[in-house]
């Protein structure tokens, strides 16, 4: 048995919440440099007529994992097996090991979820009933009232993946080591963040005369629209909790003017959600052209902040 | 006066208390969006008031013993 008990972070995302989180804590690893990947923004949305049609969020974060494995020093294993009794073998045997294991599917397919939206979804799978072919589950963010069971049969049906996880006892970086790898990972953020921000404003501008208001006010409270834009709030407090560890670990002030301008940005963001609940609500248009006013200026904003980010790690690398 | 200013407060912990359990110290970015967005109609529509965009985050608010504190002065200077 793996003993971890199942936690709700509030501001994390269900990997963050059911994988990073606890998972970090259970091998008393700090986890917050894998929040360096979070102050990214992508919009995918083609030409939508409705709130719900649009796509947009932080994007996939495939390099967090990178982040967990270099600088915390947790590696992971990602697999899939076609064969029930391969797929259980490798789960006891990862148990046995004291490893937790993360299962993948679909948030629907989820037995404990009460949950509206249909989307990936993640949690530990912490150890195995034999006699009733069950697995016992951690679900923070479904359920964190106690730990879950989920028939194995049922689980080998719906799964997309299996995540084995090690802990390799991360060798600590120095100072210039860690900033020049943070600054690689920031990086990686989508070079049209501002664009695509930009595009967001379109968006809701044009879906504001497109779309059924009646409807759309209807289903806020299970919108996905609004599920984007609570991650991407979240996000950019995470992202100060990045910066935040980096100051306090190499005891400096290196990101300090830019940790208060993303507190600032981070409320601007959750003045947006509010912002946008309330024109839906009351249906006035005047609402939602403030709205757009604001999702432009946190546009210029963020970019006023990385081009600080870059300066700062620019001038402290070279100088 | 002071005692108006009570009766307002009560008004508006009234309000408040229909879309949360009030424990005045609590934490208000626990409070869905929703639900604040919803409360927060409430009160403009009962006290004639309008809140300023960016206050339409509980971030702007650290318990609820703040919140009525930017309600009341509302109203006061409505008044």
């Amino acid at each position: 048995m793996v003993d971890i008990k199942p936690k709700f972070y509030g501001k994390y995302d269900c990997y963050q919440n059911n994988v990073l989180g606890p998972v970090s804590e259970y091998w008393q690893v700090n986890y917050l440099p894998v929040f360096w990947t979070e102050f990214n923004f992508i919009n995918e949305s083609k030409h939508p007529d409705t709130f719900e049609e649009m796509t947009f969020g932080v994007g996939n974060r495939y390099d967090r994992g990178d982040v967990w494995t270099d600088i915390c020093g947790i590696s992971l294993n990602l697999c899939r097996f076609d064969d029930i009794e391969t797929f259980k073998s490798t789960i006891t045997e990862e148990l046995d090991k004291k490893n937790p294991v993360v299962a993948t599917m679909y948030s629907n397919e989820v037995p404990w979820n009460k949950y509206f939206q249909i989307r990936p979804h993640c949690f530990l799978i912490c150890d195995i009933d034999e006699e009733n072919h069950e697995l016992i589950c951690s679900d923070g963010s479904f359920h964190s009232e106690g730990l879950c069971r989920i028939d194995i049969q049922y689980l080998f049906d719906k799964y997309y993946k299996l995540i084995l996880l090690s802990n390799n006892n991360a060798v600590g970086k120095g100072y210039k080591d860690e900033l020049a790898y943070f600054f690689r990972v920031f990086r990686n953020n989508n070079p049209n963040k501002t664009e695509d921000i930009n595009k967001l404003a379109d968006h809701i501008l044009h879906c504001w005369d497109t779309d059924d208001l009646k409807e759309v006010a209807k289903i806020v409270s299970k919108s996905y629209f609004l599920l984007y834009v609570t991650e991407v709030c979240n996000s950019r407090h995470n992202f100060m909790k990045g910066l935040e560890y980096f100051n306090q670990k190499h005891k400096t002030e290196l990101f300090s003017s830019v940790i208060s301008e993303l507190a600032e940005v981070r409320t601007s963001w959750d003045s947006f959600k509010g912002l946008y609940v309330k024109s839906v609500l009351s249906k006035k248009k005047g609402y939602i052209d403030n709205v757009v006013d604001l999702i432009r200026k946190i546009a210029i904003k963020e970019e006023k902040i990385s081009q600080e980010i870059v300066r700062c790690c620019t001038e402290d690398l070279e100088g | 006066m002071i005692e108006e200013n009570n009766t307002q407060k009560e008004k508006v912990l009234s309000i408040i208390s229909k879309f949360i359990e009030v424990d005045r110290k609590m934490d208000f970015n626990l409070i869905e969006s929703i639900m604040f967005v919803k409360m927060i109609l409430e009160l403009e529509e009962t006290f004639h008031i309008e809140f300023e965009d960016e206050m339409l985050s509980a971030f702007k608010f650290s318990t609820v013993d703040s919140f009525i504190e930017y309600v009341i002065g509302k109203l006061i200077n409505k008044n």
